[in-house]
């Protein structure tokens, strides 16, 4: 039972998983500058806004502008970190690259959850609005967040060895992320007041949905290439 | 080595061709008013503007509203989220991009047709017709 190759996958993907979330857990680099930043661009915008009430569509646009950016500061950590600690090795002799990958994307996909449903809360406090369709936006975070944790985590991968890798992740993301931030404004500013509701919203999903598909498959083909000399 | 890259493959494309499907989807064919509740999805609907009934801008909620029939005949209120576009008046066809919602259809975009200002139609009446002769 233990020996099948399912589930010896599933245990070193857990063990790259597990390893991660003690280490964040013990120094919380990444929460900590996650928090700050999604607490500061927040409050920059309620400020700047004001009073004023604002379209739902700037609501929408708002909301994924913070993210996104929160998501290319924090979620490229994951294996520049092991490149500055110089784990690397270590990683590339015990565990196969799938499951390297698999655990790092589990890691990326909790991480960007959690701070994406923080800054859920903040905004739609500040800007004083309110969701009306729920189920439309928990399917909205949670494909948009795997999308955007599949993108990152390949690319972050890629950049890990360059050597200014921090400022050229955002600059690597921005255009593959377009089609991602099309739709999830979209379906966001739909779960809002006076929106579409969910059965409009279908084609953003599964836009959503088949976008988180073909970054995690092309992911899987290429990092290999990407993580073995 | 082998199996992996073959599922790979077919899962790319898979997910790729349904990405590129579902956006052709978004951008909206032109139909009806009918056509367009029946798909629920974004249309383009070409029609006139029904000047004989209420039309509104209230400038609170930034809302413009009107009623348009289209080329079937069927005659629905329009609900634009932003002013009320320069030479609406003036035109000779409508086209609205947006979804239907209800009996109401929410537009994103108005394209106003409008008559030329340059053209002067009774100048070319007084140009022979070379053809016949």
């Amino acid at each position: 039972m233990s020996t099948s190759p399912a589930h010896k996958w599933l245990r070193g993907m857990s063990a790259v998983f597990m390893k991660d979330l003690h280490l964040e857990l013990r120094n919380r680099y990444a929460l900590n500058v996650l928090l700050m930043f999604v607490l500061s661009s927040s409050l920059v915008v309620a400020f700047s806004v004001g009073a004023e009430s604002v379209s739902t569509r700037t609501q929408a646009a708002l909301l994924w502008i913070v993210i996104t950016f929160s998501a290319s500061l924090g979620l490229g950590r994951t294996f520049i970190a092991e490149e500055e600690r110089g784990t690397v090795l270590l990683l590339q002799l015990n565990i196969p690259g799938s499951q390297i990958f698999a655990g790092k994307l589990l890691f990326n996909t909790a991480l960007i959850l959690s701070v994406n449903i923080i800054v859920l809360f903040v905004l739609t406090f500040l800007l004083n609005t309110r969701i009306t369709d729920w189920p439309l936006m928990i399917a909205t975070m949670l494909l948009g967040s795997i999308g955007l944790a599949g993108a990152t985590t390949l690319l972050s991968a890629i950049v890990a060895r360059a050597a200014s890798s921090s400022a050229l992740l955002p600059v690597l993301l921005l255009p593959l992320l377009f089609p991602l931030l099309l739709s999830v404004v979209h379906a966001t500013q739909n779960s809002l007041p006076d929106g579409l509701g969910l059965n409009a919203s279908i084609d953003h999903l599964v836009t959503l949905f088949a976008f988180a598909g073909v970054v995690i498959s092309a992911s899987v083909l290429l990092f290999d290439y990407v993580w073995n000399d | 080595m082998r199996p992996k890259t073959i599922i790979g493959i077919v899962l790319l494309v898979a997910f790729s061709s349904l990405l590129l499907m579902n956006f052709g989807s978004q951008v909206g064919g032109y139909m009806n008013f009918v056509q367009a509740e029946e798909s629920g999805s974004r249309a383009h609907v070409i029609g006139d503007w029904v000047r004989d009934q209420s039309f509104k801008y209230d400038a609170t909620t930034n809302i413009f509203s009107f009623h348009m029939v289209d080329e079937m005949g069927n005659v629905r209120q329009v609900r634009y989220m932003n002013p009320k576009p320069p030479n609406f008046e003036d035109a000779e066809r409508l086209v609205v991009d947006g979804y239907p919602k209800g009996e109401i259809f929410i537009a994103e975009h108005i394209l106003v047709k409008c008559p030329s200002k340059y053209e002067n139609p009774d100048e070319f009446n007084d140009v022979p017709d070379l053809t016949k002769s």
